[in-house]
């Protein structure tokens, strides 16, 4: 899975987060949420991946 | 109020720790204050560093004691809100049981309501000192059934009245059973915080800095909140938190939170090394598990502030209360909001500040123009909305800077400070181009006026002025700088800033009238009555044409005043009394702007009228108190304090007079001030404090070398005399020739009789005969066309002393004693005596001087007292009856008859208000004198006074 975060705004941050399917995954997929702040962008990234007590790999 | 538990239910509070010094010091404070000496105290620190905390620690301790406990927090988005902190800690809300609170809650809230035609600026604005006053009464009147102890939290957003508030609860509550416990952090300090801080110093301020917790106290915190032994990779973590106990207890709960927290046999460790964010950033992490309507709810909420309704949060998101409420449940249960009442709260300040500065600016400012424009459609109080739409604004926003402008004139009936506040505001989100920004400078001068801030006032116009700026401007800010300059004492400068607008270049009619009225005000100080005269007439006759009031009420007092320097003392008192007419009849009383009645008890005071001319100064500042023109209450204090002073009761001048001078110097209202410095300088040198007198003198001069001369004389009299006291006899003959014929060309003939005798004295010590001719006769000229005891004195006191004539001398004594002139009536005698000593008329010399030594000694005037006692010895008689008498410094004995009289009514439970009205005295003179009362007895407490005054009758009926 990759992760690209990318940033119209820094401070707070405002952008798009994209979560990319691994190339061994089959059917490639890719979906994207845009965020906005810090909140926004922490709430994407756990959606994705999940908070480290889902379970979640984090990789 | 607010705890320091953090955003998460699940951990429990920590103990406080690692504060033992500071809870030493507030429990000390607490003490302090129940055994009845006032106590204020400062905790300072930065966010999250556990203030809130101590201040509840404080208020749960004082419970203990038995206190009556009030506390508030100021919130961020309230602080255009009149008395917002002060009223809710004290209760006072319009709903209030107790009757008082009630009544402050209204008058406080008459503006609160969309619809409420409430009192206008031109109807009350004297509103603010009532609300101040009444407040100040309250806690007086709650302090002495029992000690009071108020907590006030985040103090940084607290609105301007309350801090005026503040500011005279300290200056008030000396020896009351009241702690006074604010916290506040040391940014962001608005000037109205930086003035409290200032004025706080003369009540012995407390600060408490509160700095971060030493390391073994981040580790009990810790060890108490994981309920475990935190290992090196958790302290490592937490140590990134820098001691602040609020950071420390949110990183705990974020690594709980994230499943990192590891606790094997009573040890904790965390999974992974990852350095801690900053606190904001911990603090929305944990917020991230929220739901989206949560979040929602969070955000509209910050931009409200740290409390709000529900109701309120309902309107600004546009939806309905029971919609919102399965969010709002959520936010509460996350332990991010607290339920207060009707009110939701923060946890702390910074969950909301890390909430609130998490939206991009750009989202920020939209949201709150949405809010505004909701909270407008349902009617919210005007300063919500005008806040709302200021912080949604930028630069040029019309409808943000109507709003805070729709709001200062609002707010102007309950708080000037507000206003002026509120006025900036919209100036800064003006463009320099708009029109409005430079009247919206001007008003704001207005309104500080009407706050006493004149020194602000002055430097507001003067920036003004001093840039570019709209024509239809530079008139109305030169009168306003014109007018603060003068009662600043600046005559010269104001008369400079008002040039162009009495030559009419500029301005309409009615500024014209103004701009000379001020003028003729100004040249009045100056000591030019020519060109005082010229411009008085003349703004009378433009005030006429274009129907000012204000001017032409000033105009006239000017004239009168003209008169009266001229020693033309019926021609003054008839003007003063059309004066005074003009400002009776004037819409809404509006001439009183101008002191009418200052003038008119100093003209009454120079005849000799002293009963009437206390009633007139009394009258005057009440009138003042009821309009909330601030800026005349100086002189008022002033002048009634000369009033004592001239009638020779000194204990109350002297009190009366500390009050006054301690007032102008607050305000910046100082013109007045020289009478005031030359009474106290007198006072001072008869009672052999010659240092003190010196530095009265001093601070005469200072107010002279700014440029007014009204009242010189009476200064350079005091210098003089201080010369002569140190053996400078030629040095005070020359000091004083100098002047006189500055004073002869000025035609100041008023003050001739006031220093013309001395100066008779010393010219002929100094074998100036021809000048000692010179001034006996101008004084007779100033007699014979006045009919009042004290001048008809000073005539025959020149000739007694010019031709050793012991008849004038004589009859000059009984003058004087006509006209109740204490002070010169003894110095008479004095004279009167030595003439009759040379006659070798021995009987008479010691009758006389012994009158002098009595009335010395009703003074308390030592210096008298022994130069009598002496002159008694040379003729023969040993120390007599009225020997020096020299009153203790210290102990019961050494209070003086006005000063018995305050420490039983004190005893008897009245709070200084209810003094001041049974002795006719204001408020300041009561706390003058209570404040000397305490040093005397060397007490600090109305209870320690109360207990020596039982004492003391005690022991007098025992014997």
């Amino acid at each position: 899975m990759e992760v690209r975060i990318s940033l119209d705004q820094s401070e707070p941050p405002i952008g798009r987060l994209t979560v990319t399917s691994g190339p061994q995954e089959p059917g490639r997929t890719e979906s994207s949420v845009p965020f906005t702040g810090w909140l926004g962008l922490l709430r994407a990234l756990s959606d994705a991946i999940g908070s480290p007590n889902d379970g979640g790999s984090g990789s | 109020m607010a705890g320091m538990s953090g955003v998460s239910g699940t951990s429990p509070a920590a103990t406080l720790r690692g504060r033992d010094d500071e809870v030493d010091r507030l429990g000390a404070a607490l003490d302090r204050a129940v055994a009845g000496r006032l106590s204020v105290v400062m905790i300072e620190g930065e966010a999250g560093i556990g203030k809130t905390r101590l201040l509840a620690h404080a208020l749960g301790a004082a419970r203990d004691r038995d206190c009556q406990v009030g506390s508030a927090k100021a919130e961020e988005m309230e602080q255009s809100r009149p008395f917002g902190v002060i009223a809710a800690a004290l209760g006072c809300v319009p709903g209030a049981e107790d009757g008082r609170r009630a009544r402050i809650g209204g008058l406080i809230s008459a503006h609160d309501g969309p619809d409420l035609a409430g009192p206008t600026v031109s109807s009350d604005p004297g509103l603010q000192f009532r609300v101040v006053d009444a407040l100040c009464d309250l806690v007086e009147s709650l302090a002495i059934d029992r000690p009071l102890v108020l907590g006030l939290d985040d103090l940084q957003w607290a609105d301007p009245s309350s801090l005026v508030t503040l500011s005279a609860l300290a200056r008030t509550g000396l020896g009351l059973p009241v702690a006074l416990i604010g916290c506040c952090r040391p940014f962001p300090r608005s000037p109205a915080m930086l003035r409290l801080m200032e004025s706080l110093q003369h009540a012995e301020l407390q600060r408490i800095e509160v700095g971060q917790l030493a390391d073994r106290d981040v580790r009990d915190v810790v060890t108490e909140l994981v309920g475990a032994t935190p290992g090196p990779g958790l302290l490592a973590v937490v140590a990134g938190a820098a001691g602040n106990p609020l950071f420390v207890t949110e990183l705990l709960n974020a690594i709980r939170q994230d499943g990192s927290l590891r606790t094997t046999d009573g040890h904790a460790e965390v999974n992974g090394s990852d350095l801690p964010p900053s606190l904001h950033l911990t603090i929305l992490g944990r917020l991230r598990s929220l739901p989206e309507e949560a979040i929602q709810v969070l955000r509209a909420g910050s931009l409200l502030g740290s409390m709000f309704s529900i109701t309120e949060l309902a309107t600004i998101l546009d939806r309905s209360v029971s919609e919102l409420m399965p969010a709002v449940e959520a936010v509460i249960a996350s332990g991010v909001l607290d339920e207060q009442g009707v009110l939701l709260q923060f946890r702390h300040d910074l969950i909301r500040e890390a909430v609130y500065a998490d939206m991009p600016s750009s989202l920020r400012l939209a949201l709150h123009r949405e809010a505004a424009t909701r909270l407008a459609g349902v009617g919210s109080p005007t300063t919500r909305v005008a806040d709302q739409f200021a912080r949604g604004a930028t630069r040029g926003d019309p409808e943000a800077i109507d709003w805070l402008t729709r709001a200062a004139r609002e707010a102007e009936s309950t708080s000037p400070e507000t206003t002026a506040e509120l006025l900036q505001r919209a100036v800064r989100l003006m463009e320099p181009s708009d029109p409005r920004r430079d009247v919206l400078v001007v008003e704001r001068a207005d309104t500080l006026m009407l706050a006493g801030r004149v020194t602000e006032a002055v430097a507001s116009c003067e920036s003004l002025l001093a840039r570019g700026h709209r024509r239809e401007a530079d008139a109305p800010a030169r009168l306003r700088l014109g007018a603060a300059l003068m009662v600043n004492g600046r005559p010269a400068e104001a008369l400079r800033a008002l040039d162009p607008v009495t030559r009419s270049e500029i301005g309409t009619e009615e500024i014209q009238a103004l701009g000379l009225s001020e003028a003729s005000f100004a040249s009045l100080w100056l000591g030019d009555f020519d060109e005082a005269e010229r411009a008085a007439e003349l703004a009378l006759s433009v005030a006429g044409r274009c129907g000012n009031h204000r001017a032409s009420t000033g105009a006239m007092a000017t004239r009168s005043v003209v008169a009266c320097m001229r020693g033309h003392l019926s021609e003054a008192i008839k003007l003063s009394d059309e004066a005074v007419a003009l400002a009776d009849d004037s819409p809404a009383r509006v001439g009183h702007a101008f002191p009418v009645y200052a003038t008119r008890g100093w003209i009454q005071m120079e005849r000799d009228e002293h009963e009437a001319a206390r009633r007139a100064l009394s009258t005057g500042r009440q009138i003042c108190e009821e309009l909330g023109v601030r800026w005349p209450l100086a002189t008022y204090q002033a002048y009634l304090a000369v009033e004592r002073f001239v009638v020779g009761q000194w204990d109350d001048a002297v009190a009366e007079l500390e009050a006054g001078i301690a007032l102008a110097e607050e305000t910046g209202v100082t013109y007045a001030v020289k009478p005031s410095l030359s009474a106290q300088a007198m006072i001072r040198l008869y009672r052999n404090d010659l240092p003190g007198a010196r530095r009265a003198v001093e601070a005469a001069e200072a107010v002279a070398d700014r440029g007014s001369r009204l009242f010189d004389y009476r200064v350079l009299l005091a210098q003089a005399l201080l010369l002569e006291a140190d053996g400078g006899t030629s040095q005070a003959y020359t000091a004083l020739a100098d002047r006189w014929r500055l004073c002869r060309s000025v035609g100041m003939a008023i003050d001739y009789p006031a220093v013309g005798p001395d100066l008779v004295r010393l010219a002929r010590a100094a074998g100036d005969m021809d000048l000692a001719v010179e001034v006996a006769a101008a004084v007779d000229e100033v007699a014979a066309r006045n009919q009042v005891p004290s001048i008809t004195g000073a005539a025959l006191r020149c000739r007694g002393l010019l031709a050793d004539d012991l008849d004038a001398a004589v009859r000059a004594v009984d003058a004087y004693a006509q006209g109740h002139r204490l002070l010169e009536e003894a110095q008479t005698c004095e004279e009167a005596a030595g003439l009759a000593a040379r006659r070798q008329d021995k009987d008479l010399a010691r009758t006389l001087m012994e009158k002098a030594g009595g009335i010395f000694n009703r003074l308390d005037a030592s210096r008298g007292v022994m130069r009598v006692d002496s002159a008694l010895r040379a003729l023969g008689v040993r120390r007599g009856r009225h020997g020096v008498r020299q009153r203790p410094q210290q102990g019961w004995d050494s209070l003086t008859p006005t000063e018995g009289t305050v420490a039983h009514l004190v005893a008897e439970g009245l709070s200084n208000p209810q003094i001041a009205e049974r002795l006719f005295v204001s408020r300041r003179t009561v706390q003058t004198h209570v404040a000397h009362i305490f040093t005397k007895l060397d007490i600090a407490s109305r209870a320690q006074l109360a207990a020596i005054v039982t004492e003391h009758r005690a022991t007098r009926l025992a014997t």
